[in-house]
């Protein structure tokens, strides 16, 4: 009997994925426990190991979804189960793939071809020198667009040292500009194309998630600031005893950390809407907005899930957030530190001091995002003298379908206390 | 060489401790206690036990396979307890536990006893020429069996110690079978003592189940290579009374040894015949003979408890330590 | 500097080990006459004692070494080819490399077993061999290999101070090469390789003879690639440090061994730097051996064991 190789539900709001690729080919013999499929949810890529030995037959190939538990290839225990597994549905398109597209792209590497690799990211079929790659990842140059020279194509350490002198771009773009007419690259509505990003992947997730967050919701953002003087201070004492903590404390933390309570004190702010319902939530996992490391063009999002918040000290904010930025950056996270946050926030003073005001987007099915700037000096007037204090702006996104004025208004208050005297977080 | 009466007492109860060890090593064997393999010596005592009891501490021996060394040993002057910790894997053991068989002592002159037969002769003319170069009288006495002297390495290391007339005395436990061929269908001549002519070498045929008679001869063989006079060789007929090791079918060429041979070699008992011998001559009493044997069991049940508290050893490092010296 | 033959520097190495120590003697096959002349003359300076002509009986030589030696001796048994290693297997194989292990570290075996190694010369499958796998594969053994007159002395004489059965393996193909030796007394360290020649862009090992092709094939790619030749002098304790900084350096690697290929020196090397430097390798490693055959008597030897042209195709390989 045939064992089936199914789409694995890898987070409870998991639906299908999309098979990346295969590991190994129509009719290889897979051993139990063997690494056989690359597939990828919104959140991340994951690699399905065989439940069993078997002789490979792939019913869907690279680029089709699945939903979970679905079969997209079986194992057979025989050549003749196997033969007749084929006869029943043959192989699906590009079964034997994988390794035929590595071999020609190995011999003619160029930004063309690797481009045209299946999942887009993986580089586990170009050949490239241990040295090399090395190098190419103490860089994190991405070695599909690297020209190997060596023996079949092999990229050699000299080929990354001289990618790296020219810049570490591809030799195209460093070429002179083309006129119109000698532009050999695309050409779309009349303009030329210097990159193409696929709507895939995280790029694909972002996409598709904005949309229907906009589409399906009643979104509107109340704007305001917060004096954030003592916050200021309170922190810059955290850093000072960074040593004793062993985490230098961010405003971010802080703000995780006064966030869960002032949540604790207004769960309409904290909830769903589930069918008809609105679900207020005892749980309270806030969500932390991270920005990927940036490749050629682009930089990706992802919002890791700060778990139960409200019961964490700061110091054990501080270490979850950074272990999931880290986890994220090296694309190690998993499905479930992605996924199930029930607030989000987004800080983007990070990206700079002047960066106050934004309308950041509900991440679904939440009901409210908050975001915060960069904290600046600010003149105030205070009992009627012009005074300068350290201001951070704040603009709350939440989903008029669930929360009013009031409640939202109410929350804000409370977290704004916090924020201006934030001695009241050592009140439980 | 004239035997005093307490010369006649320790031969009597050398043989009775080895007796009673070789006992105890199948018992332990039996118990999962022994490790490895066990090939008794039961029946083959008296050359081992004859030959090494009056030696000098600083004499040399090569143990035969026979009772893993237990006859020798023990004439040396060995005590059995840290050998058989040692086969036992017991970090107590004479080699901490590395050795499993090996039979080792250096003090007293047991310098090791090697897995392949017939490499005791090599290695016994490198003792022997060492004994020589030293000039301090050491002897060197290798034990073999009738299967070891059927070795290439025989004709090698006889020609060079005879050759150099080196202080050594080889001593052949013939006990008529190696393993499960007989030696009348391993080698033309009856005596294997002629391997001794074709060097020019001194030999002697002795009686192998009296003690007395082995001791006799080889203690002359080696006053004879303590004077410098060279080597010489010892053939004991001596019997083995079960199969060649625990496990092993007590077989010839594919049948099994006639009962009715086995009961023949039986009845001369080396121990048996001593003791007897010693009651007749009135060097023992009944009594003497008892205590003697009674002595021995405690000595076992005494070496059996020091193996039983002893650990094993556990320590990797040992493995370094023990590959290169500095 | 004075120049000796390399075989000169061995019979110096052992007139000066055993005009300093009466424990060391010497035994084999008319050593008082000498095979290779690595022993002539000895006899007359310490006498038939110490220089010990044997009977033709490799078994007993060793066997005498071993014992010798764990009673305080310090023998050098002259076994004349490596070949003959496979008559007195157990003597040194068994026992010196694993009886003071078996013995809990109890005993030491201060005994060298010496032989000529190598082809070239048309001897056949019995007199050709360089076993250097056969004497790796025993732990408890060292192994030398000198190159050159001078270490051919200085390693000698380590080997017989040494507490350790050593094999000392001298090629026959270097037995008249002159160098430099000088008179004052000195020894080299085991598991210290030597550099013979610096450069950048390949590393190539090369052991006794092989550092000779090493080095002409440096020398006639020179204006192409920049190739360190490095020497390990001993293959037990072998000196791997000196090997990885070098391949992290180059990045590339040729490993030359006169052995069979098979099991060899060369992909016991090659797998320990796989180990160690993967991440700095810029091309799979290339060995350079004698192929998986006995090696032929007569002409047909040149197919079999390694040629200078394979060593120069061997490094472009590696550089492609």
């Amino acid at each position: 009997m045939a064992t089936e190789i199914v789409i694995p539900k890898l987070g409870m709001t998991m639906e299908k994925a999309k098979v990346v690729e295969w590991s190994a080919q129509e009719g290889d013999w897979i051993e139990e426990g063997q690494a056989v499929l690359v597939i990828e949810t919104e959140k991340v890529t994951h690699e399905v190991e065989a439940l069993a030995s078997g002789f490979l037959h792939i019913l869907l190939g690279p680029g089709t979804e699945a939903a979970v538990g679905e079969a997209v290839g079986l194992l057979a225990e025989s050549k003749e189960e196997l033969s007749a597994l084929q006869a029943e549905r043959p192989a699906a398109e590009g079964a034997g793939g994988p390794s035929e597209a590595a071999a020609s792209a190995s011999t003619k590497p160029s930004p063309e071809s690797a481009g045209a690799k299946p999942g887009g990211g993986s580089d586990r079929k170009i050949k490239i020198s241990p040295a090399a790659r090395k190098i190419a990842r103490a860089h994190n140059l991405d070695i599909a667009l690297i020209q190997g020279t060596g023996p079949g194509g092999r990229i050699k350490k000299e080929d990354v040292e001289k990618f790296l002198e020219q810049g570490g771009k591809p030799a195209a773009t460093e070429a002179p500009v083309p006129s119109e007419d000698t532009w050999d690259g695309e050409v779309v509505d009349g303009k030329r194309v210097k990159a193409s990003l696929p709507l895939a992947g995280i790029r694909g997730a972002v996409a598709e998630h904005m949309h229907r967050s906009l589409a399906v919701s009643a979104q509107l953002t109340t704007m305001g600031e917060f004096d954030a003087t003592e916050l200021v201070r309170l922190r810059q004492s955290l850093v000072e005893k960074e040593a004793e903590l062993g985490v230098r404390i961010s405003y971010t933390d802080i703000m995780v950390y006064a966030l869960a309570r002032a949540l604790k004190k207004n769960p309409i702010i904290n909830s769903s809407i589930v069918g008809d319902a609105v679900k207020l939530w005892e749980d309270i996992h806030i969500g932390v907005a991270v920005s990927l490391q940036w490749e050629e063009y682009d930089a990706g999002l992802i919002v890791v899930v700060v778990k139960h918040a409200d019961r964490k000290s700061l110091v054990e904010i501080s270490r979850a957030i950074k272990d999931l930025k880290t986890k994220a950056r090296e694309g190690r996270i998993g499905l479930d530190e992605v996924t199930g946050g029930t607030f989000t926030l987004s800080n983007v003073g990070v990206f700079g001091q002047g960066y106050t005001f934004s309308t950041p987007v509900i991440n679904q099915p939440e009901s409210a995002i908050l975001g915060i700037g960069g904290i600046l000096d600010r003149p105030v007037v205070v009992e009627g003298e012009i005074v300068v204090r350290k201001i951070m702006n704040f603009n709350l996104t939440f989903d008029h379908r669930v929360i009013n004025g009031g409640p939202a208004g109410k929350f804000l208050n409370d977290l704004g206390e916090l924020v201006s005297n934030p001695y009241l977080l050592l009140v439980p | 060489m004239k035997f005093e009466k307490e010369d006649l007492v320790k031969l009597y109860r050398n043989l009775v401790r080895t007796r009673a060890f070789d006992e105890a090593a199948v018992r332990w064997l039996a118990q999962g206690k022994l490790l490895a393999f066990y090939h008794p010596a039961q029946g083959g005592e008296a050359p081992g036990v004859g030959g090494c009891t009056f030696l000098r501490d600083d004499d040399i021996v090569y143990p035969h396979l026979r009772g893993h060394g237990l006859p020798h040993m023990i004439g040396k002057g060995i005590s059995p307890k840290l050998y058989l910790a040692e086969h036992c894997g017991k970090a107590t053991g004479a080699a901490g536990g590395m050795g499993g068989f090996h039979s080792v002592f250096p003090e007293k002159g047991a310098l090791g006893a090697g897995g392949t037969i017939g490499s005791c002769f090599p290695v016994s003319v490198g003792w022997a020429l060492a004994a020589k170069k030293n000039g301090r009288g050491q002897v060197v006495v290798c034990f073999f069996g009738d299967g070891s002297a059927n070795r290439g390495t025989w004709h090698e290391a006889a020609n060079m110690a005879a050759l150099w007339k080196l202080p050594v005395v080889w001593v052949c436990e013939n006990n008529g079978v190696a393993q499960f061929v007989p030696i009348e269908d391993a080698y033309p001549l009856e005596d294997l003592s002629n391997l001794a002519s074709a060097f020019g070498m001194p030999a002697v045929v002795v009686d192998g189940q009296d003690v007395m008679a082995v001791a006799e001869a080889v203690t002359a063989a080696v006053e004879r290579a303590r004077e410098g006079k060279g080597p010489s060789f010892v053939e004991c007929k001596t019997a083995r009374f079960g199969p060649h090791g625990i496990g092993n079918p007590d077989k010839v060429h594919g049948k099994d040894r006639d009962p009715r041979q086995i009961e023949e070699l039986k009845r001369r008992d080396p121990v048996a015949l001593f003791r007897s011998r010693l009651l007749e001559q009135g060097v023992l009493t009944e009594e003497d003979a008892e205590r003697i044997s009674r002595e021995a069991e405690a000595e076992v049940a005494e070496t059996e408890a020091f193996i039983d508290q002893s650990p094993f050893p556990d320590d990797p490092g040992m493995l370094d330590r023990a590959l290169y010296a500095e | 500097m004075r120049e000796l033959m390399y075989l000169q520097a061995i019979n110096e190495a052992l007139a000066e080990e055993l005009e300093r120590d009466e424990k060391v003697f010497l035994i084999g096959e008319g050593v008082q006459t000498g095979t290779f002349g690595t022993t002539t003359g000895l006899v007359d300076r310490f006498g038939p004692e110490r220089i010990m002509d044997s009977p033709l009986s490799e078994t007993a030589i060793a066997g005498v070494a071993v014992g010798a030696s764990m009673l305080g001796y310090r023998p050098v048994a002259d076994l004349m080819f490596a070949d003959f290693m496979y008559v007195c297997a157990d003597e040194i194989f068994l026992k010196a490399a694993q009886w003071r292990f078996m013995h809990g570290g109890l005993q030491t075996l201060p005994c060298v077993f010496m032989a000529n190694i190598g082809a070239y010369r048309k001897l056949g499958n019995e007199h050709s061999q360089c076993p250097f796998s056969l004497v790796l594969r025993s732990p408890g053994l060292k192994l030398a290999a000198p190159s050159d007159p001078y270490d051919a002395k200085g390693l000698l004489k380590t080997a017989i101070r040494d507490n350790n059965p050593v094999v000392y393996f001298f090629h026959k193909g270097l037995l008249g090469m002159s160098g430099p030796v000088p008179e004052e007394d000195y020894t080299i360290p085991f598991g210290q390789a030597v550099v013979r020649r610096e450069g950048d862009d390949v590393t190539v090992v090369a052991p006794s003879f092989m550092g000779f092709w090493a080095i002409a094939a440096a020398e006639e790619l020179k204006d192409r690639f920049s190739v360190e030749v490095i020497d390990p002098r001993t293959l037990e304790p072998l000196d791997l440090d000196t090997i990885l900084v070098s391949v992290r350096k180059t990045g590339h690697l040729v490993i030359l061994d006169e052995d069979t290929e098979r099991c060899g020196f060369a992909a016991e090397l090659a797998m320990q730097v796989m180990e160690k430097a993967f991440d700095d390798l810029d091309a799979p490693i290339k060995r350079v051996c004698a192929a998986n055959y006995p090696i032929p008597g007569g002409v047909m030897e040149k197919y079999v064991i390694p040629q200078p042209e394979q060593v120069m195709a061997a490094i472009e390989e590696v550089m492609a």
